[in-house]
């Protein structure tokens, strides 16, 4: 019995996740083709190529910030480690893009935390400019990755369940063990708690807060390479939509915009739930340009009630009760 | 016995144009309670943010259990062995208390979080202080009291032997006050000393052993607390003797009731209120915090959707359902929290005072820019409101500039009846015996004043008579208008 | 002293300014091309559907809001006029397509009124709500390039001249002229800027700030619509993706002008000179012939220095305090 309201309870307050049962359910049972060992192993690679990036962005959105340049660097990375391959091998290919990536996401972190210019504008500017990036490396064009072992990587499966999502997995259990065993994970959540308290506390704050953005831009190479490895080819475009989709996942899971509050497994509930609507809208074949507005009214539905039941509970605070006493 | 613990050598700052300490001298003893009074303005926070390595001195000395030193930050304050805590807690929301008292310092040993440990550690802190919170809990979830001593568990947690408080009791309720100053002298008995910052001066006579009074920004006089007065206090605070600290009215009351309010609900917090107020009258409105007080008189103005209840207003009956129409019927409200809900702050004074009536100052729907600036005016003068000009921003006037100027709004408002929510809450004495002036003045006038406030003799000293409320429910009434009414009568009401 | 001191944050409000007049004077030497007369009018005519919809993302920004769905809201307007010309003629048309931007913003500011939102909030319901409206534009005009009008007086809007004066500039220049005056010297402006000062206190003040929360989006929308129709008069088409990035541009010109995120402070003329700015950095990286891959480089470098540049104003706070 008790059980049973715990659990009752546990639902109640994962709405989220308690949907995407029910709709797994319902898909499960309206479309065949959607629950196939094929069609789930390929949801699952979807899962982890999103995934990656979106670990990246939580972190920045627990501190407090979010990065537009993600998606971009997604596209950025896949077309340079496409071009390294070919002329320097796998390993030297994968660590020059991860090391271009983390220099880049340095370069924004510095901007925003020591010039102290808007992280808005600065990854606006660095969208664009990861885009122009991306772009000039092929010249507008993708180019293949003729290199087996790195596309291996891509194609590679463990017992039908993909090598991508495994890494994802990895690093999504290396990122939860950071975020809720290290001081580094416990003081990015300080300083998106409250920026001042973290200051007054004694905490770095502007080394968080760039590491904020490198941690950003290198999950997207990463991101961004396994992309390459998968389709096996790097694309100067591939990323830029993801940008949007990613902080989407992060925020329906339950991470909050005005950071301080949220954790990975969360990210992971998003992604899967934004992943999912899309592998099952194609299931259930819907048209593309009506599962775009689907997909926008759940955000909007998700985002509303979420906040709208955030501000009921505030009014209802009662204060605490207590004497006057005789000394005034 | 002369044991130094802290000793600031002619400390002076200067800002942009204005000398915010002159040559501050100040030495506290070890394990005593040193309090610093002064009016806002007076360079208590300046001369504390000195000492927390916010700012910097132009030129001075600082030592610290016997060694010069030169704080720069927070954290070499922390180093030296001093903590402070300020008015705004220093807490993250967010987190959790266990974490908040040691906040980037979570790590013991190794890279991996002990968890457990830090919540122990934690548990026993608060334990130390006679705090029983739960370690796990966010925040956000206690209350401002709790805070308070998450607060101090955090200080103490650092090894502090001195801890300044800013203002630690301007928010909280009588009984969470109590449990605070058990909590100081017990501090006291453990050698730890404590800098106490207040404008109360029952608090400071209570707890202090000594007293320093800074005066525009300087220290004017130190004393130990049995050998000064009250009266010698706050006439150094305010460089002039203080004949009343409350103002005698010249009018009285009038019989002509302005506005009745019958039967008003709003679950869960009131339940069945009336009152009436008369032309004239001052209104005092008492009760523990959470008896409904400030939910009364939001739900008076329309802030809060009431479930049922009628107002009457000159006997006409008016259905209040949003704060445009309170305002349309002549009904003001100065809220408890004057930065977030009085004023925008970062506006000037002149369009702060407009914001009622903005209408007035329109003709053909442009905004008279010069009306409106003579109308700032007026009243920036009328109130002694001290300011470069009315285009001032509103974030840099004192406490008490600020709550004049919203009172210059509801004057502006013409409105007839005020609804006044903890009105002198953090304000510094002289300018509290303005806005009580203030207060009579509009009485004379004939408005009717509703006046909320937790100091009991403040209610006592101005109203004409007194509601006492008490779990959302009226528990007395009691006439006041020749003020002889007595604190006992209405704590024990108000206690229920 | 006192006076010395008032001068320098005189100064540094220009400070944008001075950054954007160093920027021509650069150009023109870098590029004699560049301060031709027909330059210039070409400058004019390709900043202004960029302008007026910086115009309206003035308002939602002043009131602490943002909006990612106008891109979205341009296209599905720019289709409505130019598909509904032939039944409607022009004028009907650009009614009808003023009206679609208009429901947009209608649909947006009854959400983010409704809940209340925060910034953060504005910006998930936003996308959210991009979403759905690109949606339904490629549901309706099935994704396919819808041809420019055959209507000289519709083509004028976003080709013609008037005198030796763009149609779309002097379309602009209204419309900034508009929303300066409304946001300067009017009560509704004044409401707005009150909205964003201080949501709460300005409600207890009698501002109904619902109303206003939700008019500025239904303001931005109806901008959106006037650039879609500058634009595909211009372009002399529509196409699926024509509103692509322009809510991040128009963004982009607002904050680079200065206006902050927060609300309540900014105003159209920091607008206009962020416009301006991006026109001619666009422009002047055109006619140096770099690729347009290059531009995109240079272009994100160039706002971020900017903003940079002008980044002092915020340190203002410093000294006043004491």
């Amino acid at each position: 019995m008790k059980i049973c309201k715990s659990v009752l309870n546990f639902f109640i307050r994962e709405k989220i996740l308690l949907a995407l049962l029910v709709m797994f359910a319902v898909v499960s049972a309206a479309a065949d083709s959607f629950f196939t060992v094929g069609n789930l192993s390929n949801l699952l690679i979807q899962v982890g190529l999103y995934g990656v990036v979106a670990l990246g962005m939580t972190f920045a959105i627990i501190g407090g910030d979010f990065d537009l340049g993600a998606g971009p660097m997604v596209s950025f990375s896949s077309m340079a480690v496409a071009l390294l391959l070919g002329r320097v091998g796998v390993v030297p290919a994968i660590l020059i893009t991860l090391f271009i990536a983390f220099c880049l996401g340095l370069c924004n972190g510095l901007l925003v935390a020591k010039a102290k210019i808007n992280s808005f504008i600065v990854t606006f500017g660095s969208m664009v400019i990861l885009q122009g990036m991306a772009l000039t490396l092929g010249d507008g064009s993708p180019a293949a990755t003729n290199h087996p072992a790195f596309n291996q990587i891509g194609a590679l499966q463990i017992g039908r369940i993909s090598f991508i999502f495994i890494i994802f997995m990895v690093l999504l259990l290396a990122c939860h063990w950071i975020l809720r065993y290290t001081q580094f994970g416990r003081n990015i959540y300080a300083i998106g708690g409250n920026y001042e308290v973290a200051r007054s506390s004694g905490i770095h704050v502007d080394f968080y807060k760039a590491s904020l953005f490198v941690l950003s831009a290198v999950f997207a190479a990463v991101g961004g390479i396994l992309m390459a490895a998968r389709v096996n080819t790097g694309h100067p475009t591939i990323g830029d939509d993801m940008t949007m989709t990613v902080i989407a996942g992060v925020v329906i899971g339950g991470t909050s915009l005005s950071g301080g509050k949220g954790n990975v497994w969360r990210t992971l509930l998003g992604i899967f739930v934004m992943m999912f609507l899309s592998n099952a809208f194609d299931a259930l074949v819907i048209q593309p340009y009506i599962q775009r507005v689907i997909k926008g009214l759940i955000i909007i539905s998700v985002v509303a009630i979420d906040s709208y039941s955030k501000t009921k509970i505030d009014v209802g605070d009662a204060g605490v009760l207590s004497k006057i006493s005789k000394k005034l | 016995m002369d044991d130094i613990v802290l000793e600031m050598k002619h400390i002076s700052k200067q800002f942009v144009g204005v000398k915010a300490l002159d040559d501050v001298s100040l030495s506290v003893r070890r394990g005593e309670v040193h309090a610093i009074c002064g009016e806002n303005g007076a360079g208590k926070s300046t001369l504390m943010k000195i000492l927390n390595g916010i700012y910097r001195a132009d030129s001075g000395e600082i030592w610290l259990n016997g060694k010069l030193r030169n704080i720069q930050s927070p954290e070499e304050a922390h180093k030296a062995g001093l903590s402070i805590i300020f008015q705004e807690f220093n807490l993250v929301d967010t987190l959790s208390v266990a974490e908040n008292i040691y906040l980037g310092r979570l790590r013991e040993k190794g890279v991996k979080l002990n968890w457990r440990a830090i919540e122990r550690r934690a548990e026993e802190q608060l334990k130390n202080i006679g705090a029983e919170i739960d370690p796990r809990i966010a925040v956000s979830r206690l209350s401002v009291s709790q805070k308070q001593m998450v607060e101090i568990a955090k200080a103490l947690s650092y090894d502090a032997n001195v801890i300044v408080m800013d203002e630690p009791s301007a928010t909280l309720t009588d009984k969470e006050a109590q449990k605070l100053f058990s909590v100081i002298s017990d501090l006291k008995k453990k050698q730890i000393t404590v800098i106490y910052i207040s404008h109360k001066m029952d608090e400071v006579f209570a707890l202090s052993d000594r007293i320093t009074v800074l005066r525009d920004g300087v220290a004017v006089s130190t004393a130990a607390t049995k050998d000064t007065t009250r009266r010698e206090v706050i006439a150094s605070m305010v460089g002039r003797a203080m004949e009343n600290e409350y103002p005698v009215r010249q009018g009285r009351r009038t019989d002509e009731t302005v506005m009745r309010v019958t039967h008003i609900r709003r679950k869960p917090v009131l339940h069945d209120v009336s009152f009436e107020v008369k032309k004239g009258e001052i209104l005092g409105i008492a009760g523990l915090v959470g008896a409904g007080r400030t939910e009364l008189v939001r739900a008076v103005f329309g802030a809060d959707p009431v479930s049922e209840g009628q107002i009457e207003i000159k006997g006409v009956q008016k259905k209040i359902k949003s704060p445009m129409d309170a305002i349309k019927n002549g009904v003001a409200l100065v809220n408890e929290d004057r930065k977030e809900l009085g004023l925008v702050l970062k506006f000037p004074i002149a369009e702060n005072i407009s914001i009622c009536k903005i209408g007035s100052i329109v003709r053909k729907g442009f905004i008279q820019r010069k009306q409106e600036n003579r109308i700032a005016e007026e009243y920036t003068g009328k109130l002694a409101i001290k300011s470069t000009s009315c285009r001032q921003k509103c974030v840099f006037l004192s406490g008490g500039n600020q709550q004049k100027v919203v009172l210059a709004k509801w004057l502006y408002a013409d409105a007839d009846i005020l609804l006044l929510d903890e009105p002198t809450r953090g304000i510094d004495v002289g300018s509290k015996y303005e806005i009580y002036k203030w207060i009579n003045r509009l009485a004379d006038a004939g408005k009717a004043v509703v006046m909320i406030s937790s100091e009991l003799p403040e209610i006592l000293g101005l109203s004409d008579r007194i509601l006492v409320l008490h779990r959302g429910k009226v528990a007395g009434e009691f006439e006041n208008e020749d003020k002889t009414a007595t604190a006992e009568e209405i704590m024990s009401c108000a206690i229920g | 002293m006192e006076k010395r001191q008032k001068k320098k944050t005189d100064l540094k409000k220009y400070r944008m300014l001075f950054i954007f007049l160093g920027m021509i004077v650069l150009s023109a030497l870098v590029n004699d091309r560049f301060l031709t007369v027909k330059n210039i009018a070409n400058i004019m005519r390709q900043i202004a559907a960029n302008g007026i919809l910086a115009c309206g993302m003035t308002f939602v920004m002043l009131t602490g809001g943002f909006d990612l769905s106008v891109g979205a809201t341009l296209t599905l307007a720019g289709g409505t006029a130019l598909t509904l010309q032939p039944y409607m003629g022009v004028g009907g048309a650009i009614a009808a397509a003023l009206l679609v931007g208009a429901l947009c913003g209608c649909f947006n500011g009854v959400i983010l009124s409704g809940i209340k939102a925060g910034s953060g909030e504005a910006f998930m319901i936003t996308l959210g709500s991009q979403l759905v409206i690109f949606g339904i534009s490629l549901l309706v005009f099935k994704a396919k390039f819808i041809p420019g009008s055959k209507s000289a007086v519709y083509n004028a809007i976003g080709t013609g001249n008037l005198g030796w004066i763009p149609v779309p500039l002097l379309i602009f220049a209204a419309t900034a002229a508009i929303a300066h005056v409304v946001l300067a010297y009017t009560s509704l402006g004044r409401r707005i800027y009150l909205t964003g000062g201080n949501y709460e206190a300005a409600r207890l003040s009698g501002v109904r700030v619902g109303f206003y929360k939700m008019l500025v989006y239904v303001v931005v929308g109806v901008a959106a619509a006037m650039s879609a129709v500058v634009l595909t008069s211009r372009s002399g088409g529509c196409s699926s993706d024509i509103g692509k990035g322009y809510e991040l541009d128009a963004i982009a010109a607002v904050m680079v002008g200065g206006t902050s995120t927060d609300g309540g402070e900014g105003n159209i003329g920091r607008t206009i000179l962020g416009v301006l700015m991006i026109g001619v950095l666009n422009n002047i990286l055109n006619l140096m012939g770099m690729s347009s891959f290059n531009q995109m480089i240079a272009k994100g470098i160039v706002v971020i220095l900017a903003v940079w540049l002008d980044g002092s104003r915020k340190t203002d706070k410093g000294g006043a305090e004491s």
